[in-house]
């Protein structure tokens, strides 16, 4: 999915039942509107959903969150079909491996391995640790999402 | 096992940091090239997409396919050679040399692609630079060109991401990428400004902002477009083949443009050249003979003209053999042209077997540049690199290819 058509927790939310029976283990459907995001739950978790009524929030919510994937470490979610291999979050994530120093206009470098790199003609996470959101305190950095042209970065935390 | 770095030849990026990693002869990982690159390299091992060497649809031994290339093109009154744009500089020369000692006609796919804007570069009418020299831009432009799509590498390894003063933090932008094109594309979707223009009206637009130059009033789009130029001290325009095409190889308008920008910034035109030696075949034929394409060597003599172009040969059905080195022909034309080569012998020298491939009276398999076979190339910015193999070919070079026709020709 690319920037423009990315769900937002709100539209999420407008999708789902409003209940907040809590049956998905959510205290809230917006809790779940989150959490579907963030790929903790699947729509198919909320009961209501399975509903004829809700048929269509249910395929449209598949679409965006069904499938198998797996964001337990980096919370990176990296679309394979959409990655053409472009190089260019590799790029501006090494570019912005630097601890900026405001108002003096400083950057200091963090001498890291890369977070990214094109293998195969796709992009894959080599070293997480080296991301900024590693760091202690965490930066929350969504350079890599931000500029990749096909948008099949996402960042779900 | 770790084979090293090599050259990928996918497309006129010609990026030199491809890990190429091999087992037992066999591509089994390959880092940091694109999808197309990749796709290139793995393709490369798949067998059935390769050539042979084929004589009237037979498989033959390589010294038979020579022989009856050799009598085909011996035998053609009016042979036209073309391609030659996926080819070394090396193989280019004796293209040439081939084509010189046939008296036939020379073409590539320049002749409707970038063959003006790289003749008015090397005779010095329009300015340029090579992508080292990008660093002193503050301001990159690709006009028509969606290098997302066709050169997949080239903002992060040569251009915007690339730029030394280029960084994400601080308030000031040292460097602004702008996209003119026709539609919102990968490349306009990332860029900090983009000017929408209507297809085939590039011209309007150059001539708006010229008048705004003039100071006269001009649209929103013009004036803002003026505006980053008046700001910039240094500009890099990378030409794609949507300048081209709407300009119709006029580029009367847009070189006085690139005048009136020289009295204020330091311009510089590249073109997004397609294939990765297409620039590299521009500047052999004009060392050779002082034109990029569509050359004739009839009797002797070296012409130049439209009548010698591919499109018009084929249209004419001058041509009475051909020999097409490394481009897929009958895949590139369109269909009503394609049909007017019924009958007309081709003989194709490709690494791959194409469409050309399928309907050519002898097919004369190559080892792929840079993986298979080496030698030297210009990347689009006419930057001179060397290929270096990495893998055992166990098909002749297109070097040697027209080195052994040139022989068996006399």
């Amino acid at each position: 999915m690319s920037k423009r058509d990315k769900l937002q927790p709100l539209q999420v939310f407008q999708l789902l039942p409003g209940t907040n029976c809590k049956k998905c283990g959510q205290l809230t459907c917006f809790a779940f509107a989150f959490a579907l995001i963030g790929r903790e739950n699947k729509p198919e978790d909320c009961p209501d959903l399975l509903t004829e009524q809700y048929k269509s929030s249910l395929d449209l919510l598949n679409e965006y969150f069904g499938g198998e994937v797996s964001v337990e470490k980096t919370g990176l979610l990296i679309d394979q079909e959409k990655c053409c291999g472009c190089g260019d979050c590799v790029a501006v994530c090494n570019k912005c491996q630097g601890t900026v120093l405001f108002g003096s206009g400083v950057i200091i470098p963090r001498n890291v391995p890369p977070v990214l790199k094109v293998i195969d003609g796709r992009v894959q996470v080599v070293c997480w640790e080296s991301c900024k959101r590693c760091m202690n305190p965490p930066e929350y950095c969504r350079v890599c999402e931000e500029r990749c042209p096909f948008g099949a970065l996402e960042l779900v935390r | 096992m770790n084979a090293g770095k090599m050259v990928c030849t996918a497309c006129s990026c010609l990026c030199d940091d491809i890990e190429i990693e091999m087992e037992n002869g066999t591509i089994t990982g390959i880092g940091n090239a694109c999808r197309k690159g990749s796709a290139f390299l793995f393709g490369s091992q798949n067998e059935k997409q390769r050539a042979g060497y084929l004589a009237k649809g037979r498989e033959v031994e390589v010294e038979s396919a020579l022989d009856a290339a050799a009598r085909l093109l011996s035998g053609a009154r009016r042979p036209l050679l073309f391609g030659l744009d996926n080819s070394t500089l090396e193989a280019q020369t004796l293209g040439i040399e081939l084509a010189r000692k046939l008296g036939g006609v020379l073409d590539d796919s320049s002749s409707f692609c970038h063959g003006r804007l790289v003749e008015d570069i090397l005779a010095g009418m329009l300015p340029t630079c090579t992508h080292e020299q990008i660093h002193d831009a503050d301001l990159i432009i690709y006009w028509g060109a969606n290098p997302h799509n066709a050169q997949p590498r080239h903002l992060s390894r040569f251009s915007l991401y690339a730029h030394r003063k280029y960084h994400e933090a601080g308030v000031k932008r040292h460097v602004s990428l702008a996209v003119v094109d026709v539609r919102e594309s990968e490349t306009a979707g990332v860029a900090h400004h983009f000017f929408r223009v209507l297809p085939g009206e590039d011209r309007d637009f150059i001539a708006a902002v010229i008048e705004g130059i003039k100071g006269k009033p001009v649209g929103k789009d013009a004036a803002e477009f003026l505006g980053l130029l008046e700001k910039s001290r240094c500009c890099v325009i990378f030409a794609g083949l949507g300048l081209t095409y709407s300009l119709d190889n006029d580029f009367s308008l847009f070189y006085e443009l690139i005048g009136h920008m020289g009295k204020w910034l330091k311009p510089a035109v590249i073109p997004m050249g397609g294939h990765y030696n297409a620039r590299g075949f521009n500047h052999s034929l004009y060392n050779a003979t002082g034109y990029v394409n569509k050359v004739s060597f009839a009797g002797g003599r070296v012409a130049h003209g439209d009548e010698f172009s591919l499109l018009e040969q084929v249209r004419s059905r001058a041509a009475d053999c051909l020999l097409v080195v490394g481009a897929d022909l009958f895949s590139a034309l369109p269909a009503s042209l394609a049909a007017l080569l019924d009958g007309v012998p081709v003989i194709t020298v490709d690494p791959f077997y194409t469409a050309t491939a399928g309907a050519s009276t002898g097919v004369l398999g190559a080892a792929l540049s840079g993986l298979e076979a080496g030698g030297t190339a210009v990347r689009m910015d006419g930057t001179v690199v060397s290929l270096a193999p990495v893998k055992t070919p166990r098909h002749l070079s297109d070097e040697q290819i027209l080195k052994r026709l040139l022989e068996k020709l006399g």
